[in-house]
């Protein structure tokens, strides 16, 4: 069988408010006056910028102890073999919203810090709502399916390192222009990798992604 | 034939997809295809013989991603040499044995992406990318290939390194085509004309689109890089999208309807096909068989005179262009004080503001005798160009900085400047041709400016002449025939405008000039400039080296295209005018504005209004002094919001916008209280070796510099040595340090190391996205701040 690498192109859902305000740090709490005349004013400017573009390639799964074989990448993870128990298949995925959006928000932080972290906020809030996006495409590509909780390499027990293996399967440079630093972070900056887990029966259910994250002081993270 | 010859001489065929084809044959996902070379040799040879069989006269060795990043002979894993030798032996055994006519095919050395983002955006610096294809194509150079095809180029930084180092390390025709989107864009954002200026600029021998779309869809860049080229044009489509049908790929356009486009793309002007992804030797089979003996579109030489960018093309063909002239110290004191600081972000907003006033071009001149230009001048165009989506105008004498900006330019760069000495000559013309660009020829020579029209159109003949012995067109060179000061010599300006114009009309050359020397000496010098500018354009100068600020030059410069048909419907001329309305001062808008701000300038910084507090402190500093504003209001101000920020009633972007307002304010009270007092101490911040994200770090130094802190930024990915010099070098006892990820928290254990051993007084403050305070107390930190605030009173703790 030969593997197929799907691509998709364009981000169609709405960025929220409420996302952008989380990704500046404010908890819960709505911009007003001069703040979201900034937000109404740096919005417009990411999203125009946004290329959302994606790949992703269907695999086997199989779970021996702890390791996971993905047919084109073998990880050996507590934390990912939890997960996957009970799938049969998984998506290899990534996807970016470009490199324009990278050079708007360097641009910006030239002219002012504080519109620099606006526009980032924005562009956090646009890859994650791709992302969200792309998950519903492939449920409902895979309707006989129900989807785990992406799992991106740097979390649980997974090293970074899985990036590498990833994106290369994944053939990202060419299909979507996402590449890796030396450092193995991830360029153009605003890009998500993740393995998607699919199970024919729906066992494991997670609400929100930042469950199965242990950082639990961090502040983006969503209330129980 | 020789491969230079044979493009000229007709239609050309190229091969299709190998990706799918070996893929069928067992390739895996992730597996490195150039292995095969070696390890399937003969699967390779197979599937070159099929498409010379099929009718390509060029078949790509299969070499897309033969680096030495991934083949660097460790490991048991080949060197670049091995498997590039076996690639080019591989497609030239199956130029051989395929049926058919041997004489007419050729091996094409292929080299794709090197799998990196250049610098800025990612961390592989362009000279690094430069000898990573340097290595690939010596490679292919020594095995004998015909010629040299890059492909799937999906930024236009990335292809100039690769046609760079095929440029130096070989003399093989070079063919190139980048990956368009459906808007006609690169991924990083170039459109077909910025990339056909650049790489014509560049001698590229053709020039065309493959991967991502399909035949269809390609038709649109077909027609624009057709309009924009003189040398033949390739075309190198997806047999359309990939699906997968019963876990086949299976692509959604088939041979003969491909193959029907493919006329469609002939008729435009397409003169070299082929195919990328999914297309196989039927796919070629067809269109050979479709195209071949219809009638070919001829090469036209197009004449436009034309510059680049990373991300547009600027013709000197259809309206004037305003070439900003503010990124050049002479005569400036805080420009000047900025390149002696190495103020980098100083330059990038005078060019963010020329851009924002309408400049199409900035012209970049850092030269000061106490400086390293060519360090610097490179330096300011890598950084200009990674903000600003104008091209740049290098403007230097030092031949060796001339040399390096024109390197590392993302684009067809304007040269300023050569002029009729033979000496400057000699050494101008051969960057020029070398890099492409668009030279500024200033009508002087060895005896000085002439004064008058008759000799300064002798030297440009005499230079146009030279030129072409560089083998550099008429239509790359710009005249300026020197605007001089009417106050010494009264008929200076009309030997200028004379000049203009049978530089137009007899020569037939573009023409620029830089024009405010005309009112040199004189009271308000804007009214003479504008008006000059007026008539200058009336003569049919092409462009002009001016101050985008001036309200009587862009007055001018509107007024005229509107007046002279080159604004449609008048639309540029009402968006610079309609929102004018003449007598009103900016001192209306602060009293409205502090109508509405009950507080004054405490509220302005409250509320984070930038203008308003500044405009404001600047009422204010009429009836109090400065150190008073300080204290009893601005300061105040900042408690308010760093209390909030600390209590969570406030968050980090109204601390920052806070912080921007009360800057502001700050730089009214600058300007009336002599530099140096009050100065607290200087902390040094940087983003350590390998971490390219740096917004984390930015934050935190404005709010430092916000309390008074002197900031010394040593940017992002910095090695450890540097930061350690920097801190003895000027004394300093507290350093930030900024990590994004896991990955870079070593590089920061490293520099805290160095930090303690070598500067023991010196206090390390960590922080980032990754950061713990466990982590902090395993790589010995000295503090871990969670936020800009906790730095700042730490720092408060510390250095008083």
């Amino acid at each position: 069988m030969a593997a197929t690498i799907i691509s998709h192109r364009g981000l169609t859902r709405e960025v929220r408010l409420d996302q952008i305000e989380r990704y500046m740090g404010m908890g819960g709490v709505s911009a007003e006056g001069e703040l979201s005349r900034e937000i109404d004013r740096c919005r417009p400017l990411i999203m125009n910028a946004v290329n959302a573009m994606a790949c992703y390639l269907e695999t086997d799964v199989k779970v021996d102890g702890d390791t996971v074989d993905l047919s084109y990448l073998s990880i050996e993870s507590k934390s990912l073999s939890r997960l996957m128990r009970g799938c049969n298949k998984a998506i290899l995925i990534a996807a970016t919203i470009g490199p324009k959006v990278d050079m708007l928000i360097k641009k910006e932080a030239v002219v002012s810090k504080a519109s620099a972290l606006v526009m980032n906020s924005v562009a956090v809030a646009a890859i994650e709502s791709y992302m969200a996006e792309l998950n519903e495409h492939i449920a409902n590509e895979y309707k006989e399916y129900s989807l785990r909780p992406r799992f991106s390499p740097g979390y649980g027990d997974v090293p970074l390192s899985t990036q590498i293996d990833l994106l290369r399967v994944l053939d990202t440079n060419r299909k979507i222009g996402v590449a890796l630093s030396d450092t193995l972070l991830m360029t153009p900056e605003k890009s998500v990798s993740a393995i998607i887990g699919l199970a024919e029966d729906g066992c494991i259910h997670i609400d929100k992604d930042c469950d199965i994250c242990p950082k639990k002081d961090c502040e983006y993270r969503l209330g129980d | 034939m020789d491969f230079r010859e044979r493009l000229k001489s007709g239609i050309l065929y190229l091969d299709g997809g190998t990706g799918s084809i070996l893929q069928s044959l067992g390739l895996k996902p992730g597996e490195l295809p150039e292995k095969w070379n070696i390890e399937r040799a003969d699967d390779i040879v197979s599937v070159a013989k099929k498409y010379y069989e099929a009718g390509s006269n060029v078949v790509y060795t299969n070499t897309f991603g033969a680096n030495c990043l991934k083949y660097d002979g460790k490991d048991g894993r080949y060197t670049v040499e091995e498997v590039v030798v076996a690639a080019v032996n591989n497609t030239r055994k199956a130029s051989l044995e395929a049926a058919g006519d041997k004489s007419d095919r050729f091996v094409a050395l292929d080299i794709g992406p090197i799998g990196k983002m250049l610098e800025p955006l990612g961390d592989l610096a362009f000279e690094d990318a430069v000898s990573i294809f340097a290595e690939t194509v010596r490679a292919g150079v020594k095995a004998g290939a015909d010629l040299i095809a890059i492909e799937t180029m999906n930024d236009s930084y990335e292809t100039k390194a690769a046609v760079l180092a095929a440029k130096e390390n070989s003399d093989l025709p070079i063919i190139v085509t980048n990956v368009y989107d459906e808007n006609c864009k690169l991924m990083t954002g170039a459109c077909p004309e910025s990339m056909a200026a650049m790489l014509e600029g560049l001698s590229v021998d053709a020039i065309g689109a493959n991967c991502s779309l399909g035949p269809k869809q390609m038709i649109p860049v077909a027609k624009r890089l057709h309009a924009a080229l003189s040398v033949p044009l390739i075309m190198k489509p997806n047999a359309g999208m990939p699906k997968s049908v019963d876990g086949k790929t299976v692509y959604d356009v088939l041979p003969e309807e491909f193959s029907e486009i493919m006329m469609e793309l002939q008729d435009i002007g397409v003169r070299v096909f082929g195919g990328c992804c999914g297309t196989t030797p039927d796919y070629i089979k067809a269109t050979v068989e479709k195209t071949k003996s219809r009638e070919l579109k001829p090469v036209v030489e197009k004449e436009h005179s034309v510059i680049s960018s990373s991300q547009e093309a600027v013709y000197f063909d259809k309206i004037p262009i305003l070439i900003g002239e503010r990124i050049n110290p002479t005569g400036k004191k805080l420009f000047k004080e900025a390149l002696r600081n190495h103020d980098i972000g100083y330059v990038l907003n005078e060019g963010i503001k020329q851009k924002e006033n309408g400049a199409h071009v900035l012209d970049v001149n850092v030269g000061l005798p106490e400086i390293d230009e060519p360090a610097l001048l490179k330096e300011c165009v890598e950084e200009l160009q990674s903000v600003i989506s104008l091209p740049l105008q290098i403007d230097t004498t030092d031949i060796e900085a001339m040399e390096g900006a024109l390197r590392v330019y993302n684009g067809k760069p304007m040269v300023n400047s050569v002029n009729g000495k033979e000496e400057v000559m000699n050494a101008v013309f051969p960057l020029v041709k070398k890099y492409g660009g668009f030279v500024v020829c200033l009508t002087l020579d060895e005896d000085g400016i002439p004064d008058n029209a008759d000799k300064r159109i002798e030297i440009a003949k005499n230079i146009i002449k030279k030129a072409a012995e560089y083998g550099i067109k008429k239509k790359d060179l710009i005249f300026d025939p020197l605007a001089m000061a009417i106050s010494s010599d009264t008929n200076a300006a009309l030997a200028t405008l004379e000049s203009v114009k049978r530089l137009t009309n007899e020569l037939n050359v573009k023409s620029s000039l830089g024009v405010s020397n005309v009112s040199f000496g004189l009271p308000n010098r804007d009214f003479i400039t504008s008006t000059f500018f007026t008539m200058a354009m009336d003569n049919g100068l092409s462009g002009a080296i001016m101050n985008p600020f001036s309200f009587e030059m862009m007055k001018a410069y509107h007024a005229f295209l509107a007046l002279k048909g080159l604004d449609e419907n008048c639309t540029g001329y009402i968006s610079f005018a309609g929102d004018i309305t003449l007598g009103e001062t900016v001192s209306k808008t602060v009293s409205q504005s502090s109508g509405d701000t009950p507080d004054g300038l405490k509220g302005a910084i409250v509320k984070g209004l930038k203008e308003e507090a500044a405009a404001l402190a600047a009422k204010e500093l009429e009836t109090i002094d400065g150190l008073t504003l300080i204290n009893e209001q601005i300061v105040p101000a900042l408690d308010i919001v760093g209390v909030g920020f600390e209590k969570k009633t406030m968050f980090l972007p109204q601390l920052l916008m806070s912080a921007e307002a009360a800057k502001g304010a700050f730089d009214e009270v600058k300007k009336k209280i002599p530099q140096g007092s009050g100065n607290k101490a200087s902390v040094i911040l940087a983003t350590v070796k390998g971490d390219i994200h740096d917004i984390g770090k930015n934050i935190v130094k404005v709010i430092l510099e916000n309390y008074g802190y002197n900031v010394i930024d040593l940017g992002k990915d910095v090695e450890p040595e540097i930061i350690v010099n920097e801190a003895i070098d000027k004394n300093i006892t507290l350093v930030g340090l900024s990590a994004l990820m896991t990955t870079t928290v070593p590089a920061m254990e490293e520099t805290i190391k160095l930090l303690h051993e070598k500067k023991p007084d010196c206090k390390v403050v960590v922080g980032g996205a990754v950061l713990t305070q466990e982590y902090a107390d395993m790589i010995k930190a000295d503090k871990y701040a969670k936020n800009a605030m906790e730095t700042v009173r730490y720092a408060e703790e510390l250095l008083v």
